[in-house]
């Protein structure tokens, strides 16, 4: 019982992380857009940065966006096993099809490091910030799916074997 | 032996992204490829600058679906339509049409606004088949209209291709108006028939109600200004649209009208944007996969054994738009515009159709997808909110269907419907 509450603080700890650090990132997008609209229109002018910054911020949204849908069972798919099947071979399924995710997404991730460590050896220079720190993202937001994805195998095994 | 697999996992319901990429993982490993080159192909969803509109109009979507605004907004569309005949399926039609074009397609329009029409539909003496199939209907019928995502996601992977022409975001916006236009006018012109020898007689205009309606909505009411009068004058990229278009909504819905509390912003940011990472990180693993096969020279094949047998582009176009109602069936609109443009595009281009065309004649054919039997995701979500059987809403779409997809019929015969508007 003790275990369980645990674990599901976290996952609403983890919820909470989710949602500051996409709405910060969000709130970047949006200032930063209309800031440019403003200094494009009236003064002329424009930040050299915020273009980088914006696209950066695009990637990051929306591969953290998918940790987000990951831990939610929100990605999308063809929905055909969930309407028509039910109890154990449902079950047995969900826990397939989320297993094969899970190593796609540890695969990606997998690469993605090896990708930010070639980088980092070899320092190309990044329009404001190092290549490497943009590309963080991608072995972390993988990584992370790849874990909720095994842990969403694992809770419908568990769900097959009790029903 | 591996396609085979790979569609099976599809089937069985894996997330798309992960079988697309699965797909593209061991096609490169097989031609012997480092696998980075995955990793790389996802990072240039940096290098794409317009991608930065569809966060921001989908939280934009979201807070309004959140707000009073959808009641505003059949209030309004009524206070001024509903004296028509027809006229309340026909404030349906409008509403949703714009209200999906705002919030991208992904089934909010049928929870949102087809929940309080419905009712409203029955009392007002309509048939409630005929109710039933209009608000499932409705719910994907503004995705021609701009700044719908599919629009977007359609433009970005045609820029992507760089071929047969530019495709310009605001070329796809201008694009779609007629055709959408004449969806709107055909599934109207059929509610108006079916208003004949109702019970209850179309309510007056009253300019008193008009007013209200007016003054009520008037926060919101600048929205498609801002939107469309900035993109089309120039003075806005889509991207700025769409930043504009956000800080606009959190304006109203947070400060002006306090539908939304600052404190709920976090969970909706998040909602929202699982949505949009299901749909990116799509994207991404599709830059790799699209990558691969052109490098093994699949587009090609499928082009010469295209070429064999269609002989003319009349018959490609009707080849293309079965092919489109039966993919719609199975694929989400985003997933499919992912796989299926990049495969299709060469191959229409090479039979003379515009790219932009091409895009417009793609979303028209797929939004019928969204209720197409057994598995229209809109269908499902009709039936779980109106508390139906997937049957009932399947007779109950059946005319909406044929009527649609005879606007499919003409979007894809008649080039200039899309094309008309824009200096080509």
């Amino acid at each position: 019982m003790e275990l369980k509450r645990a674990a599901a603080w976290s996952a609403r700890a983890a919820g909470w992380l989710e949602a500051g650090v996409l709405s910060l990132l969000l709130l970047c997008l949006l200032v930063l857009g209309c800031t440019q609209v403003v200094l494009r229109n009236v003064f002329d002018s424009s930040l050299l940065w915020a273009d980088p910054v914006l696209r950066a911020s695009v990637l990051w949204i929306g591969l953290l966006g998918a940790v987000a849908a990951a831990r939610d069972a929100r990605h999308i798919r063809v929905d055909l096993v969930k309407r028509w099947l039910g109890g154990w071979p449902r079950a047995v399924i969900e826990a397939f099809t989320a297993g094969f995710a899970a190593a796609v997404a540890g695969v990606i991730a997998w690469h993605g490091g090896r990708m930010v460590l070639d980088e980092l050896a070899y320092a190309t220079p990044g329009d404001f910030l190092p290549a490497w720190v943009l590309q963080l993202v991608i072995p972390i937001s993988f990584g992370l799916m790849a874990l909720l994805h095994a842990g969403h195998a694992v809770l419908n095994l568990v769900r097959g074997r009790d029903s | 032996m591996i396609p085979a697999l790979l569609l099976l996992a599809a089937l069985l319901g894996a997330p798309l992204y992960a079988v697309i990429a699965a797909g593209a993982l061991i096609g490169f490993a097989q031609a012997g490829y480092d696998l980075q080159i995955v990793t790389i192909e996802i990072f240039r969803l940096a290098e794409t600058p317009v991608l930065v509109a569809i966060p921001l109009f989908t939280f934009a979507g979201y807070l309004l679906s959140e707000s009073g605004a959808p009641q505003r907004l059949v209030r309004l569309t009524e206070a001024w339509l509903g004296w028509l005949p027809g006229g309340l399926p026909i404030v349906a039609l409008v509403t949703c049409a714009f209200f999906t074009a705002f919030t991208g397609a992904s089934g909010i329009t049928i929870v949102a606004i087809g929940a309080l029409l419905l009712p409203a539909l029955v009392e007002d003496g309509y048939r409630e088949r005929f109710s039933l199939g209009l608000v499932t209907t409705s719910g994907s019928l503004g995705l021609l209209f701009a700044p719908s995502l599919p629009l977007i996601l359609y433009g970005v992977v045609a820029q992507q291709m760089g071929i047969g022409g530019p495709v310009g975001i605001d070329d796809l916006f201008l694009a779609g108006v007629l055709p959408g236009l004449l969806m709107v006018a055909v599934l109207s012109t059929y509610a108006a028939f079916q208003s004949r020898g109702r019970s209850v007689e179309p309510q007056p205009f009253s300019w008193g109600k008009a007013v209200a309606a007016t003054r009520a909505a008037l926060p919101e009411l600048p929205l498609p200004i801002v939107v469309l009068g900035g993109i089309y004058s120039g003075l806005l990229a889509v991207s700025e649209a769409a930043a504009v278009t956000a800080a606009y909504v959190v304006l109203v819905t947070v400060v002006i009208n306090r539908e939304i509390k600052l404190r709920e912003l976090p969970r909706l940011v998040r909602e929202s944007m699982a949505l949009v990472g299901a749909i990116l990180v799509i994207l991404g693993v599709s830059l790799a996969s699209t990558n691969f096969a052109i490098d093994a020279g699949i587009p090609g094949q499928i082009l010469d054994w295209t070429t064999s047998w269609v002989d003319s582009k009349a018959l490609f176009i009707a080849v293309l738009i079965v092919l489109l109602l039966f993919l719609g069936m199975l694929l989400d609109i985003f997933s499919a515009t992912v796989i299926v443009v990049p495969i299709i595009l060469p191959i229409a281009v090479q039979y003379g159709i515009d790219p932009v065309h091409l895009g417009i004649l793609f979303l028209a054919a797929m939004q019928l997808g969204y209720f197409t039997p057994p598995v229209g995701m809109n269908l499902f979500i009709a039936a779980f909110r109106f508390d139906r059987s997937i049957v009932d809403l399947v007779i109950a779409t059946i005319p909406f269907f044929l009527l649609l997809l005879g606007c499919v019929l003409l979007i894809g015969y008649w080039e200039g419907l899309s094309l008309v508007l824009l200096d080509r």
